[in-house]
């Protein structure tokens, strides 16, 4: 129904959506960091944001990181 | 307040669904050329009625069925804009000829001749025209269609995004089909032919505008041995066919629940969905029943052939993971409904606005 | 985060639904206010009305950022967007908000260069690719895009991209929240809180709600399960008189939230004194802007925007509907005049809007409501 953002999947920000993720490689500060999501889709997303490793699941909004979960 | 209240806002909003109205908007946007409600309003309220509004036009199928001297010949048109001009799984010549040859099919019609009109960009590379028409060839001679006439233009630079590809097919109805995108009935099947989102997702990524990584591949494809199948199959029980182009699956439910005044209830965990496309679409924030296919088809089918028909379409090259995805239901009339894992309803409207824009 | 797929049970929805008939008191009406777009999609996508007990209502609250941007601050991007050289960079619902003089869809369509991003980082990247161009990224949201906007800003700064300026319209959600409470029409039991928001911000800028209003709130995740539990706990706690902030999205959200989020936001942005909210009026310290040493970067500065307040048409409702004083159906315009395809206001625009959500999935929740659960 709106565009970019198809119709009742909706924007991702608007939404406040947020998607878990697993990173893959890390990256040095402001630089993204190869994540995937359980479907194996990898995106670059910025880890400034939390303590995150290697194999860590990390929650992702606007590209970047806000929360880890607990290992 | 009251629940009868809510119950006349709610028929408000069919009434809203229903109205004519007159094109009103001053300039095309790429909602126009979504496939969706703004598509349909443009055709509806405006092509149609200035071309005279003939019957053929206003059946607003995927190709119209002419008598000529006792043959009925079906007669298509389509144009293709996808950028990049080359994506996994595919180009632009390859679904030209496929996206023609499928508007052919979806009518009942075995492809037999098809034109190319190409509109070129100043300093488009040779070799890159020649890799498209290459590639037309050879999805025809896969198709079993003819190249028989064409015409070239040539546009300033920034004019044509390098190519554009403009096609008419012509094909022979077989003598079985019944299909109308009225056809469908209460108590009929849905059938998908395969997973769902493929071509749209896969030109996304190809443009590159989002850092994302996944291995998808457009599904452009000829429908006409899936349509071929079916005729052979169960040629008196099968109603409507449509393949979901622009504006996806859910666009083309809402037509044939429209054109047949049913409802189409569509079971969410059957549709066949690839997890690298699943996985694409959430991050995008798109919903996959929105996203266009080029090699796929829905099928209305009558509930006892619908065995027999999916059969058909597993037997099919590409098919295997065809599907009983949903039914025609009485009511409410016109409605695409989704019936959702978590056991509840939801309505799937027609795409409003523009998701993905030039993807074929 | 993990085992969404046990987060989507219907078994598990329909035995909470079933505990639910058991919490409620029938001869009272529970009026519970869900704040956050995201929870206005689950709640419609998966049919979470037909599962609560009839005397149940979740009104919809003013957490969509698309729903709230007044028409002024529309028209302000577009003329950005028009002025030679400009790519303008936005989310996707905010193509369709109107402004005075159209959308900025339209003004795509008459010319302007106007392209979705998916995140500001994307609009940081066609700033890189494309050196020759003045690119403009429309930032909205909640603090829980702020932080995204905000490290991109200071990328900006690091690498010294020079052509590109952030039109800055984050918002912040306790202001909201705030005036809500204090408004005289607005009867609520309680809260569905935001789970994202409150990833970034933590529970503890909610405690005023039970501290000073007397009402109870419950952070919430986004799956149908989550929603349906923390309206489970909320009845609980209206049930033995608790009144209380409780987080049900444990597996995001601590009550300290995310400092190193709130130090970068801190760091890139400064609060505005006041920002108008569509339908809610002027909010003092509401909302965001570039901070002092972030100027190079405002869009806001650097170009000349008209900053013409526009009122809201005389038909839209959407400040009550907002507020939660009125169901989108009891809107005049609502499914007449204004359309998800001829929107007045901003409710029907973007996909999240109350009146958008309930235009497309209404029919069947109201038609399914019913103490016992479906299916």
């Amino acid at each position: 129904m709106h565009d970019a953002c198809g119709h009742t999947g909706g924007c991702a920000i608007c939404a406040d959506d947020a998607i878990a993720m697993r990173v893959v490689e890390t990256a040095p500060p402001l630089q993204g960091a190869r994540c995937v999501t359980a479907d194996g889709t990898a995106a670059l997303v910025l880890l400034d944001l939390v303590d995150a490793e290697v194999g860590d699941q990390v929650l992702v909004h606007g590209g970047v990181a806000i929360a880890r979960a607990a290992r | 307040m009251s629940a009868g209240g809510e119950q006349a806002a709610l028929e408000r909003i069919d009434r809203a669904r229903r109205r004519p109205r007159a094109f009103r908007d001053t300039h095309i946007t790429t909602a126009h050329g979504a496939g969706g409600k703004a598509t349909h309003e443009l055709i509806e309220r405006l092509l149609v009625p200035v071309l005279g509004g003939g019957e053929q036009l206003a059946a607003l199928a995927d190709a119209a069925v002419l008598g000529v001297g006792g043959t009925s010949v079906a007669m298509t048109t389509d144009s293709f804009v996808v950028r990049p001009l080359r994506f996994p799984g595919g180009s632009i010549g390859e679904l030209a000829v496929n996206g023609t040859v499928n508007d052919l099919a979806m009518v009942g019609a075995a492809p037999l001749a098809l034109t190319l009109s190409l509109v070129l960009e100043e300093g488009l590379e040779t070799e890159a025209l020649r890799q498209e028409i290459a590639a037309a060839a050879a999805a025809a001679k896969s198709a079993g269609i003819e190249i028989v006439a064409g015409d070239t233009k040539v546009v300033g630079r920034d004019a044509a995004d390098g190519m554009y590809i403009c096609t008419t097919g012509i094909g022979i109805l077989d003598p079985r089909a019944a299909l109308s995108p009225a056809g469908a009935r209460p108590g009929d099947r849905l059938l998908v032919s395969g997973p769902i989102a493929e071509h749209g997702v896969a030109v996304m990524l190809a443009r590159g505008e989002f850092e994302l990584g996944a291995a998808v591949c457009s599904d452009t494809r000829s429908l006409w041995p899936a349509v071929a199948a079916l005729l052979d199959a169960c040629p008196g029980g099968l109603r409507s066919l449509r393949d979901p182009t622009r504006g996806g699956v859910a666009s083309a439910l809402n037509e044939l629940a429209q054109a047949s005044g049913t409802a189409i209830v569509v079971q969410e965990e059957l549709v066949p969905l690839a997890p690298a496309v699943g996985g694409a679409c959430e991050l995008l924030g798109i919903d996959p029943m929105y996203v266009a296919c080029e090699g796929r088809l829905l099928a209305i089918v009558a509930a006892e052939e619908a065995g027999v028909a999916l059969a058909a379409l597993r037997s099919v090259e590409g098919g295997d993971e065809a599907a009983e995805i949903g039914a025609v239901e009485p009511d409410p009339a016109g409605i695409v409904l989704v019936q959702t894992a978590f056991g509840s309803r939801r309505v799937l409207d027609m795409l409003v606005g523009d998701p993905l824009p030039r993807i074929c | 985060m993990r085992f969404a797929a046990e987060y989507r049970d219907g078994t598990i929805g329909r035995a909470i639904a079933r505990r639910l008939a058991d919490v409620v008191d029938p001869d009272r009406l529970y009026k519970l206010m869900e704040i956050c777009g995201g929870h206005t999609h689950t709640i419609y996508k998966y049919g979470i009305g037909s599962l609560l007990p009839a005397n149940v209502e979740l009104v919809h609250g003013p957490g969509c950022p698309v729903c709230v941007i007044p028409m002024g601050r529309v028209a302000d991007a577009i003329a950005i967007a028009r002025q030679p050289g400009v790519i303008l960079t936005c989310f996707g619902d905010l193509l369709r908000v109107p402004g005075s003089d159209g959308t900025l869809l339209d003004a795509r369509a008459a010319g302007a260069d106007v392209r979705i991003a998916y995140s500001p980082l994307d609009a940081l990247r066609i700033a890189r690719e494309n050196p020759r161009a003045e690119v403009v990224f429309f930032a909205i949201g909640f603090e829980t895009t702020a932080p995204s906007t905000a490290l991109t800003l200071l990328r900006a700064r690091a690498e010294a991209t020079s052509n590109f300026s952030c039109f800055c319209n984050h918002v912040t959600i306790g202001p909201p929240l705030r005036a809500l409470l204090d408004s005289p029409d607005v009867f609520l039991d309680g809260f569905v809180g935001p789970g994202h928001v409150a990833t970034v911000v933590g529970s503890a800028p909610f405690e005023f709600i039970p501290a000073e209003h007397g009402k109870g709130v419950v952070i919430a995740g986004f799956e149908p399960i989550d929603v349906l539990q923390a309206v489970l706990m909320l009845l609980e706690q209206l049930r033995s008189g608790r009144c209380e902030v409780e987080i049900q999205y444990v597996r995001a959200v601590t009550a300290a939230g995310n400092q190193r989020a709130l130090e970068v936001m801190d760091t890139v942005f400064a609060l505005r004194p006041q920002f108008e909210w569509r339908g809610l009026g002027f909010i003092p310290d509401s909302a965001l802007r570039l901070a002092d040493e972030f100027a190079e970067f405002d869009a806001e500065l650097r170009f000349g925007v008209p900053g013409v307040r526009i009122e809201d048409p005389k038909a839209c409702q959407c400040g009550e509907v907002l507020r939660g004083s009125i169901k989108p159906w009891e809107c005049k315009v609502f499914g007449t005049a204004c359309t998800p395809e001829r929107p007045i206001g901003t409710c029907m625009v973007a996909a999240e809007g109350a009146c958008a959500a309930y235009f497309n999935y209404g029919r069947l929740a109201a038609g399914a409501r019913a103490p016992e659960a479906v299916g």
